[in-house]
């Protein structure tokens, strides 16, 4: 865990529930991973790199539904999502490597 | 069909060419062909013998009406005495022994058995918070953003709604049988999944949703009475968008190595997948491998119709093959098409919250979701003793782990398939015809079947590209009978055959795919005294149901349910009646079937089995009216429809109809068509709101007419003439959209054949290809024509219910 400001993430990465803990959700490279077969969908936050993060999650018929939020950044790794539509949210970056991506969100 | 006819004194030949001259069989041959010596085996006796004058014989008389009879008076109805008959066997009794045949190389075989059968499982990781917020919130926001989706969404929870609550029930009938078509789409080629696997998967489907799955068995006991049969079958497409003849199943090779289901990019061509086939007529199946070990995902009805379906991880298909542990029993597919039928998930989807729901009744109030293999009790939400269903096949455990649905989830399957999905599984294909000498098991496939000099039964078949054994050859398959063989196909490469014997008991042989049952030449032993040719129909898979009329006139019925003979392998159900006609047995759906038969007055008389009983009773017939002078005939081309033809005292034809609501033009009265008409009128469909009518004229040319959906062609009366010197009653069939085939026999007794390939008549109009063979049965046998039966006191029974379902107008 680093308190550093880090580089704001890129890419598409899909969460890796197996490997969760108490310290956040973990994501893996959505390409380059091999997940274990899930009949639970997986998450996905993929990144612009222009301050947009489209966030996919499994839906009550297993098609994920997607949406877009707007990244403002708080300081500390902390970004507020908007969304037209949706109240707005809170997404800490924990952690960041190129093979891992810990969260935590709401 | 709506229109009203009012009869008139047209005959057939008002409208038809009826001065052709010559039948001109196909590529010269003639009845002085004889079947293929080098296949000695196949010939039918007296191929070799047969000389006919083709040129003479097959010189028409010219076709004049003979004095047509401008109506069809009703009859009166004869004597009231019921000939409703003791106990479950046919009278003539137990006629077990050896049937005696003489000749013809092979006798019966004994009984032996009946047709084939078809043979054929904690609490882990919980939902984060974030997830099924965001899900409910994004699902919220759909239907936000797009007020048409949210409007057919609501109209289809309405609609499960009065379902769920008991309000409404199931329109649907019997079973429902919906064709799938399997897009294959793989990268590697390890991933190109085989016929087999898919095979595979479709038996899992049907077992799953029929409640046959044997390991619904580990249900709970306090779940067990819960878990339903939805009465939903599935099979492959076998026709296509185009008319075309299919093996339900296409692939291709992408270049995609896997698919995300964030942009549902298998479904489309353009982005390396396939694109669906029509989604009103299709459940449209993908098989690809999926990104982030996916296993599938689906869509509920109301989307876009270009992804509507299912995709399913090509390790988690079918049995088989790549299917691999713990998603190897082909449950993704059953969770997955339980979504596209517009089920839930039976926690609710809120996450591990108690306030979801899955808009079902009859599954508890379940937390969060449930995988791997959990033991019971699992309780949340307050839900003890019993705990979550976790074991329902919309939870998200392993495939070993789900075995059932719920009645609650069945009504709500079976409100979208009464609402958003009405046109799936009514397809022209999911109606079975009756059963004929003539059939067809799927696209571009016949099989017929008649009786040589020997009256051993023969057998001949179109492949798709030739005729088996040859053009003019038969495969001997024994027996010496005494009836027209009667043909049934329930499936896919099935053949069920009927024909009595000379001890007049009925015998029964059957195609299972590779082998014939008993064997070849032998035959099963089915018992009773029948009197003229079986009937047989089949409303479903492994399902069929055998009609034969009794030596007192009666009607008789036995069925097959897949696992054995009812009321017993040699027994008989009474159906009383005293009948002069031979039965004609149609099924227009599922666990549905209609008898009509004439009385001792003439008059047509019609009973039926709704699912769950014999209206208007089990001895009772219903009055058609009418004074008929041939066995009806009667063809379905569409759910809840029935056109029924028969020909009048003039030689007429004449139809009457059930539209769904009401019998037209009236209860008793019939539409005149016209024509002056020798034997029994032949009726196909190949299509919804489709007819085709083939008679014989008193030229003995072949005749025929049609309805194309708003009009029947040449003319109402009028007739197309076909040509030819027919000896036979026409035998058509339909194995595909526009497509027709016609079987007569000629003067030299030879088979011929016609064909309409959706665009022109071959060999031509008037000509026909030359199929070999002396037969000697193939029209109605004897018994079937129109003779009074010696009892008079026997009478169709005055049992018409006094306000029978069907009179209703």
């Amino acid at each position: 865990m680093s308190a550093m400001e880090q580089t704001a993430p890129s890419g598409s990465w899909t969460h890796s529930f197996e490997e969760d803990g108490s310290d956040g959700t973990l994501y893996r490279p959505t390409q380059g991973f091999s997940f274990p077969p899930s009949r639970r969908g997986r998450e996905t936050l993929e990144f612009d790199g222009a301050g947009q993060v489209r966030i996919g999650t499994p839906g009550p018929d297993d098609r994920p539904r997607l949406s877009s939020w707007t990244m403002t950044s708080q300081g500390a790794n902390r970004y507020r999502l908007e969304n037209g539509g949706m109240p707005a949210q809170m997404l800490e970056i924990v952690e960041s490597a190129p093979d891992k991506l810990k969260v935590r969100l709401g | 069909m709506s229109a009203k006819q009012t009869k008139g004194a047209i005959s057939m030949s008002d409208d038809c060419a009826c001065d052709g001259p010559a039948i001109s069989s196909q590529n010269g041959s003639s009845a002085l062909d004889v079947a293929d010596k080098s296949d000695a085996m196949y010939a039918m006796p007296n191929d070799g013998s047969v000389v006919a004058s083709k040129t003479e014989e097959f010189g028409m008389p010219g076709l004049n009406g003979g004095g047509a009879v401008d109506a069809m008076p009703d009859g009166a109805m004869a004597g009231p005495e019921a000939a409703d008959g003791a106990g479950d066997r046919m009278p003539g009794g137990n006629m077990d022994g050896p049937a005696g045949p003489n000749g013809g190389g092979s006798g019966f075989g004994g009984g032996s058995g009946g047709g084939s059968g078809d043979n054929n499982g904690n609490g882990g990781a919980k939902t984060p918070i974030v997830r099924r917020c965001a899900t409910m919130d994004v699902h919220r926001r759909l239907l936000a953003t797009e007020p048409e989706y949210a409007r057919i969404r609501d109209q289809i929870e309405i609609q499960a709604q009065r379902y769920e609550t008991g309000e409404r029930s199931s329109e649907r009938t019997g079973i429902t049988r919906i064709p799938v078509v399997v897009h294959v789409v793989w990268n590697t080629a390890a991933q190109n999944v085989s016929n087999a696997q898919i095979a595979s998967q479709i038996d899992v489907l049907n077992r799953d949703f029929r409640r046959t799955n044997p390991d619904v068995s580990t249900t709970p006991a306090p779940f067990l009475p819960l878990a339903t049969d939805s009465r939903i079958e599935f099979f492959l497409a076998t026709i296509d968008p185009h008319g075309a003849p299919t093996t339900g199943i296409e692939r291709r090779q992408s270049s995609v190595a896997a698919f995300s289901a964030n942009n549902d990019g298998v479904k489309s061509v353009a982005t390396g997948g396939m694109n669906a086939w029509p989604q009103e007529h299709y459940l449209n199946m993908w098989v690809a491998p999926l990104q982030s070990g996916l296993l599938g995902y689906a869509q509920f009805p109301g989307g876009p119709a270009h992804t509507d379906g299912v995709v399913i991880q090509f390790s988690a298909f079918g049995t088989s093959g790549t299917a691999a542990a713990p998603f190897n029993l082909g449950r993704t597919a059953t969770h997955e098409v339980g979504h596209w039928l517009n089920l839930n998930h039976i926690w609710g989807d809120d996450g591990t919250g108690c306030s979801g729901t899955d808009n079902v009744a009859d599954t508890p109030n379940q937390a969060g979701y449930n995988d791997g293999a959990p033991s019971f009790p699992h309780v949340s939400c307050g839900n003890g003793p019993n705990g979550d269903m976790f074991m329902n096949y919309m939870d998200y455990v392993n495939d070993r782990a789900m075995v059932m649905f719920t009645a609650g989830q069945v009504a709500r399957m079976h409100a979208c398939l009464d609402g958003i999905r009405n046109t799936i599984g009514m397809s022209a294909g999911a109606i079975r015809p009756s059963s004929s000498p003539v059939v067809a098991w799927g696209p571009n496939r016949i099989d017929e079947f008649v009786l040589g000099t020997d009256r051993a039964l023969y057998h001949k078949w179109w492949n798709g590209s030739a005729w088996g054994p040859s053009v003019t050859g038969y495969e001997n398959m024994g027996g010496v009978c005494t009836s027209v063989p009667q043909a049934v196909s329930w499936g896919p490469n099935r053949l069920d055959v009927f024909v009595t014997g000379t001890d007049s008991a009925l015998y029964h042989k059957w195609w299972n795919g590779s082998a014939w049952g008993p064997s070849v030449t032998g035959y099963e032993n089915m018992g009773g005294a029948c009197l003229g040719d079986p009937r047989i129909v089949s409303w479903g898979p492994n399902r069929l149901d055998v009609f034969v009329l009794g030596t007192n006139h009666a009607l008789y019925h036995k069925w097959w349910n897949g696992s054995s003979w009812g009321p017993s392998l040699t027994g008989y159900e009474n159906m009383g009646g005293v009948c002069v006609g031979q039965p004609e047995i149609v099924s227009w759906g599922p666990n549905r079937l209609d008898v009509f038969v004439i009385g001792t007055d003439r008059a047509l008389y019609h009973k039926w089995w709704d699912g769950a009983n014999w209206g208007p009773s089990l001895t009772g017939y219903e009055r058609l009216g009418g004074v008929c002078t041939s066995a009806p005939r009667a063809v379905a081309w569409g759910e809840n429809r029935l056109d029924v033809f028969v020909t009048g005292t003039d030689g007429a034809l004449y139809h009457k109809w059930w539209d769904g609501a009401n019998w037209g033009p009236s209860v008793t009265g019939f539409e005149r068509m016209g024509g002056v008409c020798i034997g029994q009128p032949e009726a196909v469909s190949w299509g919804p709101n489709r007819l085709d009518l083939f008679v014989v004229g008193t030229d003995s040319a072949l005749y025929h007419k049609w309805w194309d959906g708003s009009a029947w062609g040449p003319s109402l009366t009028g007739y197309e003439y076909m040509g030819g010197v027919c000896t036979s009653q026409p035998r058509a069939i339909a194995w595909g959209p526009n497509r027709l085939d016609v079987f007569v026999t000629g003067t030299d007794s030879a088979l011929y054949h016609k064909w309409w390939n959706g665009a022109a008549w071959g060999p031509s109009v008037t000509g026909y290809e030359y199929m070999g063979g002396v037969i000697t049965a193939f029209k109605q046998s004897a018994p079937a024509a129109l003779e009074a039966p010696v009892q008079p006191n026997y009478a169709m029974p005055s049992t018409v219910a006094s306000s029978p379902p069907m009179l209703n107008s």
